[in-house]
């Protein structure tokens, strides 16, 4: 009796490992790396993949370069949409591979250079690009697209196993997002009345989001001197020891 | 090693295949690329100076007159197809390495034919007269007979050059005896060593195989790993298959039986598709990669096409498709089949471990690559060609300079060093990093003020009229916090029409942007933002 009750205990012990393990392999699978200063402050400390990311405030460029840069890093391709202009240099700097950059530009409506894209040549590109990359950045061009029309390619997405990173003003965009790290209280450092020169934005990153009970946050460095992002030290006071009087 | 039995194989080779079946005539230069480097020439291009690997404009320029063709695999594989069903006629289990290369077993058809060298010229004979009938003499076929996959591989092509069929006799000192002769190059040519590793044992001073092979085992492995080791084995006239090939445990084959006949190609692509990857991740899972592939497709009639393909480097799930693409192609066209097809089967004859030679062999492409660049393909006929971009590195001192965005169907997406190598600088007056992450080409419109209200001007000595005090960009205005400047860039002073000269301004807006200003001939403009 007490002998088949423990091998019933054990089988169920097993299963449920084999059940961890199983799991633990797909969690991570179904996410994407990222640079060192998000581990602390994303879910899981990754991206993951199907989701939507929205990147805001002063630095939100920034930001979101430097989200694309851990997957890119490690071999992803990363789909740049509706952010003409890009910086290729400053991508660079915060790690993004230049080799798996693309950039699809729409025309600008005047001259010889096409009409701008509608509804359905916006969902086209989009689902070219989800299909090919593993990592979409999709700034303030991609707005007009239609609320039917991003719900399917976001359906895309998870199937896919992609990550869109949306950059732009919270809410304006028709992608609903999963997790949004605001970037604010933006300081430039180096920069001063007719003199230096700018060396580095001291923001703090804010992440909220459903899977996130209370937003966490953190001061980064976005970008630091060299370009790249790191995360600040708290530098605490010196701490003087209470001595007792008297 | 010693010990291990090497098969031995005949090989026919159609040289130039790409080119033969670009129509090249003889005496006129052709040179087929892809990916923007040629991939084959006719031998008057040859002459005139094209190499492989060249790039297109180079080819261009060493002979202006040749003709470029794109490389259409497809096109290679079905016009091959008549080759192959002429000789597969007469040799059982052919195999297909790639368009316009056989591979077989030759012990059966040699005893079948009374000897080897008898074999070979039938097989020529077979062979030139299924071309026959097509414009494309002018090329000699060649057919090797030897211990292995490289020395026949490389006997086929020597009895090209030599215009009759070349049977190196069995043993491994003949086989050693005949590679020791030959240029260190046909590893990288025929077993796809990677050129760096040859060139390496050129400048070492061993041009030939058999001085390569002449070094110790276990320094080479020291000296060049497992690639190292891989080749000197091949150069030694040893077993050539990968380390760790062996036959798959039985029970791996996939395949799709269907409840109705499928008529088109398409569809059955679709499904070849499916099983290529369900295999695939099938091997993976055992780390493991399929060197050789059987497909098997039959019809309802109870029609069957069977061919067996080879790819030293490993068959991905891309690859299979394709083969299975061009065996369906080629059945559908040269058999009147009277059924749809009802069963489509992949079954890997011989399987190795996926392991670092894998990827060195496979030049360091990934399945995200291949889907990228697929991807590109598809971006492009939606988007149009000038509206997907890639950057490329120019250098230069303003921000927008150091890269520029060039049209992806002008860029090598899977050789992008040479588009991303940045011309040696020194560029001085570049701005220090951080760079900016938007830039504004062309610039756009931008107007700066001091207290009074007047325009900010920049004083020939690159002084400022006033401090800048407030900015107006896109129709808002904002005050200047902090700013920085003016940084002077004079370009091309000794050129009158294009010479440039220009401040430059870094301005902290209250609301924290900040802005990269520039300033020419008494004209404000935003180059670039800190996004």
């Amino acid at each position: 009796m007490a002998r088949g009750a423990l091998a019933d205990n054990l089988t169920a012990l097993a299963a449920l490992a084999e059940k961890g393990v199983v799991s633990g392999a797909v969690a991570r699978e179904r996410t994407l790396p990222v640079l060192a200063p998000f581990v602390d402050l994303l879910p899981h400390g990754a991206l993951q993949r199907g989701s939507v990311v929205g990147c805001h405030g002063v630095a939100g460029v920034s930001l979101a370069i430097a989200l694309a840069a851990g997957p890119s890093a490690e071999g992803a391709w990363v789909g740049v949409a509706g952010l003409p202009g890009l910086g290729v240099a400053a991508a660079v700097e915060l790690g993004v591979a230049a080799d798996r950059l693309v950039l699809v530009n729409e025309p600008t409506g005047s001259g010889a250079d096409g009409t701008r894209f509608d509804d359905a040549r916006w969902a086209e590109v989009l689902a070219a690009m989800i299909d090919g990359f593993d990592v979409l950045v999709l700034g303030p061009g991609t707005e007009r697209v239609r609320a039917g029309t991003a719900r399917r390619l976001m359906a895309r997405l998870q199937a896919r196993g992609a990550v869109a990173i949306v950059v732009g003003a919270p809410d304006a965009g028709p992608f609903g997002t999963d997790l949004t790290l605001q970037a604010d209280s933006s300081q430039w450092q180096g920069l001063g009345d007719g003199h230096g020169v700018a060396r580095g934005r001291r923001s703090v990153v804010q992440v909220a989001g459903r899977r996130v009970p209370r937003p966490r946050r953190a001061p980064l460095w976005l970008p630091g001197a060299d370009g790249c992002i790191a995360t600040i030290e708290q530098s605490h006071g010196t701490v003087v020891p209470l001595r007792p009087t008297g | 090693m010693a010990g291990a039995h090497v098969p031995r194989l005949g090989v026919l080779w159609c040289p130039h295949w790409p080119v033969v079946v670009a129509g090249a005539v003889a005496g006129e230069p052709v040179a087929v690329v892809h990916a923007n480097r040629v991939i084959a020439h006719s031998l008057a291009a040859a002459e005139a100076g094209i190499t492989i690997g060249q790039r297109r404009r180079e080819a261009q320029a060493c002979c202006p007159s040749v003709r470029i063709e794109q490389h259409d695999p497809m096109r290679d594989a079905r016009v091959f197809e008549q080759v192959v069903r002429a000789v597969g006629v007469r040799v059982p289990r052919l195999e297909v390495t790639e368009p316009g290369l056989l591979t077989f077993v030759a012990r059966g058809p040699a005893r079948y034919f009374g000897g080897e060298a008898a074999m070979a010229e039938m097989l020529v004979q077979t062979a030139a007269d299924a071309l026959g009938g097509t414009s494309l003499s002018g090329t000699s076929l060649g057919v090797g007979v030897a211990d292995g996959r490289f020395a026949a591989v490389v006997a086929a092509r020597r009895s090209s050059r030599a215009g009759r069929p070349l049977v190196i006799e069995a043993g491994q000192p003949a086989t050693a005896e005949f590679l020791s002769r030959l240029s260190v190059r046909w590893l990288s040519v025929v077993a796809g060593v990677p050129a760096d590793v040859v060139h390496l044992l050129q400048r070492l001073g061993m041009q030939h195989l058999g001085a390569f092979a002449a070094l110790p085992e276990a320094d080479v492995l020291a000296r060049f790993g497992h690639v190292g080791a891989f080749a000197h084995r091949l150069a030694g006239g040893g077993d050539d298959r990968l380390p760790g090939t062996i036959d798959p445990p039985a029970g791996m084959q996939v395949q799709q039986v269907f409840d109705e006949p499928v008529h088109h190609s398409d569809a059955l692509v679709f499904v070849g598709r499916q099983l290529a990857e369900q295999l695939v991740g099938a091997l993976a899972a055992d780390g493991r990669v399929c060197t050789r592939l059987l497909v098997t497709a039959e019809t309802e009639h109870g029609e069957q096409s069977e061919r067996l393909w080879y790819r030293s480097s490993g068959l991905s799930a891309a690859a299979m498709v394709e083969r299975v693409r061009w065996q369906l192609d080629a059945w559908a066209q040269h058999e009147a089949l009277t059924a749809g097809v009802m069963m489509l089967r992949l079954d890997p004859i011989e399987v190795c471990g996926d392991d670092g030679v894998q990827l060195g062999l496979w030049g360091g492409r990934t399945q995200a690559d291949e889907w990228a660049v697929r991807a590109v393909a598809r971006l492009v006929a939606v988007a149009g060609e000038q509206q997907v971009l890639v950057p490329a590195a120019q250098g230069g001192r303003q921000p927008h300079d150091a890269y520029t965005w060039v049209p992806a169907v002008t860029a090598d997406l899977l050789e992008p060093a040479e588009r991303l190598a940045m011309p040696a600088g020194p560029w001085p007056g570049r701005l220090p990093s951080p760079s900016p992450a938007l830039v504004h080409d062309p610039a756009a419109p931008l107007s700066v003020v001091d207290a009074a209200g007047q325009v900010v001007r920049v004083t020939a000595r690159g002084g400022v009229s006033a401090p800048p005090v407030a900015v107006a960009v896109g129709g808002t205005v904002e005050r200047v916090q902090s700013w920085a400047g003016p940084w002077p860039v004079e370009e091309r002073w000794w050129d009158a029409t294009r010479t440039r000269r220009i401040a430059r301004f870094q301005l902290l807006t209250v609301s924290g942007r900040l802005l990269l200003a520039v300033v020419e001939r008494g004209t404000w403009a935003l180059a670039a933002e800190y996004a």
